[in-house]
């Protein structure tokens, strides 16, 4: 089981910022239309986080991105 | 399994007044959010939640008290670092946080910011620089960069013109008391990084109480600025942080001692009152047959004791339990200028302080005789200083007495008691107040205490004179 970053796509701006700063690639910004009217960013498909924390930590809005990490126990747990 | 997310120090919903309750109003990719959620973050981390006192500014982040589950505080435009000054010594175990933009920080409150750094007061700053006025829609601001194209500089900031950007960091570095001073910035991941340990070690600093702790933080506006949200912060790392070097100017915090107590005792409440009336105790008389307002003018120059001479009338008022207002009127001169005083003194509220019409004028000099006889009103009195005034008063409609007071006031070795000596004089023909209420008044308004002897012999001497007259 890998990490995962979840998108509260109702507090999500669609800056684009968090995309910009994530070494793996694993955020995009979508085409679907929020609440508020933006397209909000999504999370690539098949990607791989690898719980760096850049995105939430550049990321202006509060609580529009959060990650799930997993230790490695739990990851080999799953995986096994 | 664990959870990276924003801190719980930020509320969970905005309770705005408009608006949606989950977002901020600030514009898609403004830095503020970013750094809010770093500050936020801090005070999770150290653990000092119900001590923050959050004082926004106005601009951009004036509704910053929408977000952060602390105190909060909504300051007028620049004085946050005034308000500050106060909470945090009025309650020394609160951590003051001053969030301020640009426009309000470098513009219309300069002087506030100077001199909270300059007193080193035990806060920590957040200076938001981006380089133009993003709530007003995008206005050259003080730190505007040189050519760029703003609403009020359509061609561009010229620096003949309007001078060239302000650079706080650097001028706050030159001050002897600020512990630390950096500038960092809201950009690639590596500024924002730095930027995060930079606001941790700005509130660790107070929470150590070593002292006033300033980062200014390179902030992105992309709405003022015409560029995307990720365009913008790559602008600050080509351009912005070009005119505005990154680094820390000033890091005593391994050196300075913690902030502690003043040298000087503070008092307060009933210690604060007998110190500055050093123990003195008003009179207590019988109340003064006054049915109506009297209004006194007494004026001269700098030097004849014009405006203590009033203060003394006026405590010899309250002792009687009348109301009483005292209004000064000098030039810049501490001797020689033109100096009055008006003093009303009324059995019920004052009604106004500034007399048009007075009851009695007290003329120490020949100029004041000319200048105010006009006041006083039909059967008023007026008293005529007769060692310096060789003419009479034009008005015949007036009770007038001559009181040699300056040679009275010679001659006791007290040029400066020469007011008294006329208010003595006024109290003698009134018969409003009494001369002992006057001069069991006396040790409130002389400075020198260790002049009342002589102030109560010159008072009875002058008193003895007008009556053997």
């Amino acid at each position: 089981m890998s990490n995962q970053v979840i998108v509260d796509a109702d507090r999500c701006k669609g800056c684009g910022i968090c995309p910009s700063v994530c070494p793996k690639g694993c955020l995009r910004i979508g085409t679907e239309i929020n609440l508020q009217g933006y397209e909000h960013v999504e999370v690539v498909p098949g990607s791989v986080c690898i719980a760096c924390g850049m995105c939430v930590l550049a990321c202006p809005e509060p609580r529009a991105l959060t990650i799930v990490k997993h230790t490695e126990e739990e990851k080999s747990c799953t995986s096994a | 399994m664990e959870q990276i997310k924003t801190s719980d120090v930020l509320y969970e919903e905005f309770f705005r007044k408009d608006g949606d309750k989950k977002i901020t109003h600030y514009c898609p990719g403004c830095g503020h959010g970013t750094i809010q959620k770093m500050i936020a973050q801090a005070i999770e981390d150290l653990g000092i939640q119900d001590r923050v006192v959050f004082l926004s500014p106005v601009g951009c982040s004036v509704f910053s008290y929408y977000y952060f589950d602390t105190g909060n505080i909504q300051c007028s435009h620049g004085r946050a670092p005034a308000v500050g000054t106060a909470f945090k010594r009025v309650h020394e175990d609160s951590i003051v946080i001053s969030y301020q933009g640009d426009g309000d920080l470098a513009g219309i409150g300069t002087a506030e910011i100077i001199h909270a750094a300059n007193r080193g007061e035990n806060m920590s700053v957040f200076f938001i620089n981006n380089a133009t006025y993003g709530m007003t829609g995008g206005q050259m601001a003080p730190t505007t960069l040189l050519e760029e194209k703003t609403l009020t500089s359509p061609f561009g900031r010229d620096r003949k013109r309007d001078g060239a950007p302000i650079k706080m960091a650097e001028m706050i570095a030159t001050l002897d008391e600020p512990v630390l001073v950096s500038r960092v910035a809201v950009s690639s991941t590596k500024e924002m990084l730095k930027t995060k340990k930079m606001i941790y070690k700005a509130l660790k600093n107070q929470v150590d109480n070593l002292g006033f702790s300033f980062v200014e933080i390179l902030s992105a506006c992309p709405t003022s600025w015409h560029v995307s949200p990720v365009e913008a912060r790559v602008h600050i790392d080509e351009t912005l942080s070009t005119v505005f070097p990154l680094g820390t100017f000033v890091d005593k915090a391994d050196t300075v001692l913690p902030y502690g107590p003043s040298l000087f005792p503070f008092l307060s409440g009933e210690d604060f009152l007998v110190a500055i009336v050093e123990g003195g105790e008003l009179a207590e008389c019988e109340q003064a047959p006054l049915k109506d307002e009297l209004a006194i003018m007494v004026a001269g120059f700098g030097g004849q004791g014009v405006l203590s001479g009033g203060v003394s009338l006026a405590n010899a008022a309250i002792a009687h339990q009348l109301q009483v207002s005292w209004l000064p009127s000098y030039g810049p001169e501490m001797r020689g200028g033109k100096a009055s005083v008006t003093v009303v003194m009324s059995p019920d509220e004052v009604s106004s302080p500034l007399a048009e019409d007075i009851d009695c004028l007290i003329a120490l000099n020949s100029p004041s005789l000319t200048a105010y006889e006009h006041m006083v009103k039909p059967s008023g009195t007026i008293l005529v200083n007769s060692s310096l005034i060789d003419h009479e008063p034009e008005r015949d409609d007036v009770t007038v007495h001559h009181v040699p007071a300056s040679d009275l006031a010679k001659e006791a070795g007290l040029p400066q008691a020469t007011a008294l000596v006329m208010i003595s004089a006024y109290i003698h023909y009134s018969q409003v107040l009494t001369i002992d209420s006057l001069i069991e008044s006396l040790h409130l308004g002389l400075k020198k205490k260790s002049l009342i002897g002589k102030n109560r012999e010159l008072i009875l001497k002058t008193v003895e004179i007008l009556v053997s007259k």
